[in-house]
């Protein structure tokens, strides 16, 4: 018990950073530079960019941008060549033995969209035989065929769409949808940090979960059908 | 002769008895709790997930103790003579091997996951609207499973001395076990927060070896109760004082010339038969027998299952287990 005051006085008098990074990763990066990864992924890349900028800042560091795939960016991350890696990850990535993912900064579902009200309490309730639009080659498209009984209808752009289509749910506004209550999928969005570090994981974790309105802004300006 | 019943607490321990089975509820219920805690705080410390697991399989003897403890009071029947004393046997047979088990998982584990350099990662959680780091929740978790138990496995070790419950003692040690792993866990987690990513795994492997210690241990006693043994202490530490007192009474008797001792433990009584070759044959020899038996009886409530058998001879039998009677 005695030790365990002796960390709570140390925690609280010395202002130490805690919890601390076994590789110093955070004090490196204030007033030094931020190596980022960055998978061109859209529209993943602006929005996340934006924000680390901003994270950047208040660290008085610079960013210094490194693109690459997400494997390659993961494998150079595992090695600490990076500090943190963006590419539209979610929090059931495969990366979760390789990087320690932050916790989820804005969630994005996959809802049916509908032309009107009318439209959309009959489509809440039930989707069979219905025709769907669905932008095609999409996860949207996957899911739909196989989870639903709807008429799948594969479309190149989604922006000429009349009818009913299943959309990630920051496109709703743009293509003048409504929401249903049909909802395909839920993905928790992240960011990954090299693993262990546990400080440079808590400080980008606590400026991410502070902005989720803002981030959330970011991905209905950025997103486009 | 009285036939050797299957109750077997005298009534002066019956109180202690009812307050053990109090204790052993109150622990299963209070085991869940911390697993609950604990399951939701885990993240990827290795420390933790020892942690978990030890409070997962400190469990199965309190459950051990309250079955058997349904089971061992009934009365000898045709299918078993003997009673069901035993039955608590087979559940520390059971406690034991899954503590011997799971220690060396957890050192194999850990000791992977050091040599493969893992950092674990603690990053932050939000409960409702208020953001902590994992860590403090973790250190929260483990207090809460560690300091409880280290008052209830004290007690535990009083009852189980007064009872002479083996189940009881080895839920005592998996208690003292318990709160270990709990402090050594709360240093890994502690040493994550300092930086020092080796910590976790250094604390799981010292958790593992001492769970290994005492899994080996009463994996050990099981399998010799199950040999039939002589009678040992209650923490396996040494030969059991009734075993001198016995040969002691039986050397006392100035009708018996030479005899073979023999005792075993039946789950938390003892069982004894004395093989008697008398000096002399005479019309008082089955009141002599008698007397043995009922003497032996009343040593110690414990002793149970007496019987004096009177034969001409003892052909081959080890010395060890003879006892020769002094005129």
């Amino acid at each position: 018990m005695r030790w365990l005051a002796l960390l709570f006085v140390c925690v609280l008098t010395a202002g130490c950073q805690y919890p601390r990074d076994p590789e110093g990763t955070l004090d490196r990066v204030r007033g030094g530079t931020l190596r980022v990864g960055v998978a061109p992924v859209e529209p993943w890349e602006a929005v996340e960019k934006q924000l680390l900028r901003e994270f950047a800042r208040t660290l008085d560091a610079r960013v210094e941008w490194v693109e690459g795939s997400e494997s390659e960016l993961m494998a150079a991350l595992e090695g600490r060549r990076l500090d943190i890696v963006i590419a539209g990850l979610d929090r059931s990535s495969v990366w979760i033995k390789e990087a320690a993912l932050t916790r989820p900064y804005v969630t994005v579902q996959s809802v049916i969209g509908a032309p009107d009200p009318t439209t959309a309490r009959r489509l809440s309730d039930d989707l069979e035989g219905e025709r769907i639009a669905v932008e095609a080659h999409s996860p949207e498209a996957a899911k739909l065929e196989t989870d639903t009984d709807a008429v799948v209808v594969p479309v190149e752009s989604l922006a000429d769409v009349r009818g009913p289509a299943a959309v990630p749910d920051y496109l709703l506004d743009d293509l003048g949808l409504v929401r249903t209550d049909a909802e395909l999928d839920e993905h928790g969005h992240a960011m990954a940090v090299s693993l262990g570090e546990n400080a440079m994981l808590v400080t980008l974790e606590r400026f991410l979960l502070d902005r989720e309105a803002y981030a959330r802004e970011l991905l209905e300006r950025e997103g486009k059908p | 002769m009285r036939y050797p019943p299957g109750t077997e607490i005298p009534p002066e321990l019956r109180d202690v008895h009812r307050r053990a089975v109090r204790l052993e509820w109150l622990t299963v219920a209070y085991l869940l709790s911390a697993i609950v805690a604990i399951y939701f705080t885990l993240g990827s410390s290795q420390a933790m997930k020892g942690a978990w697991l030890e409070d997962l399989l400190s469990l199965l003897p309190p459950i051990a103790f309250l079955v058997a403890d349904r089971i061992r009071y009934r009365p000898p029947d045709k299918a078993f003579p003997y009673g069901y004393h035993r039955a608590v046997e087979v559940a520390f047979l059971a406690g034991a091997l899954a503590l011997l088990i799971m220690g060396v998982f957890l050192i194999g584990d850990s000791v992977l996951k050091l040599l493969a350099g893992d950092h674990p990662p603690i990053g932050m959680v939000e409960l409702f609207d208020w953001q902590v780091w994992l860590g403090w929740l973790m250190i929260a978790a483990l207090l809460w499973s560690a300091v409880p138990i280290l008052i209830i496995g004290r007690i535990k070790t009083r009852l189980a001395e007064q009872l002479h419950d083996k189940v009881l003692n080895a839920d005592a040690a998996m208690n003292r076990a318990d709160w270990m792993t709990g402090g050594a866990a709360l240093v890994g987690v502690i040493g994550i927060g300092f930086g020092l990513w080796w910590a976790d795994s250094v604390a799981a492997i010292v958790i593992g070896f001492d769970v290994t210690r005492d899994g080996w241990k009463y994996t050990r006693a099981a399998m010799a109760d199950l040999l039939d043994a002589r009678p040992r202490r209650l923490d396996e530490s040494g030969v059991h004082a009734l075993v001198g007192e016995v040969r002691e009474l039986v050397a006392g008797l100035d009708w018996i010339d030479v005899a073979a001792v023999r005792m075993r433990e039946l789950g938390h009584v003892i069982s004894v038969s004395v093989l008697a070759v008398p000096r002399a044959v005479d019309d008082d020899l089955l009141e002599r027998v008698e007397d043995a038996t009922q003497r032996i009886c009343a040593l110690d409530w414990k002793l149970q299952d007496v019987v004096v058998a009177v034969v001409r001879e003892l052909e081959d039998a080890p010395e060890d287990v003879l006892v020769h009677g002094r005129r």
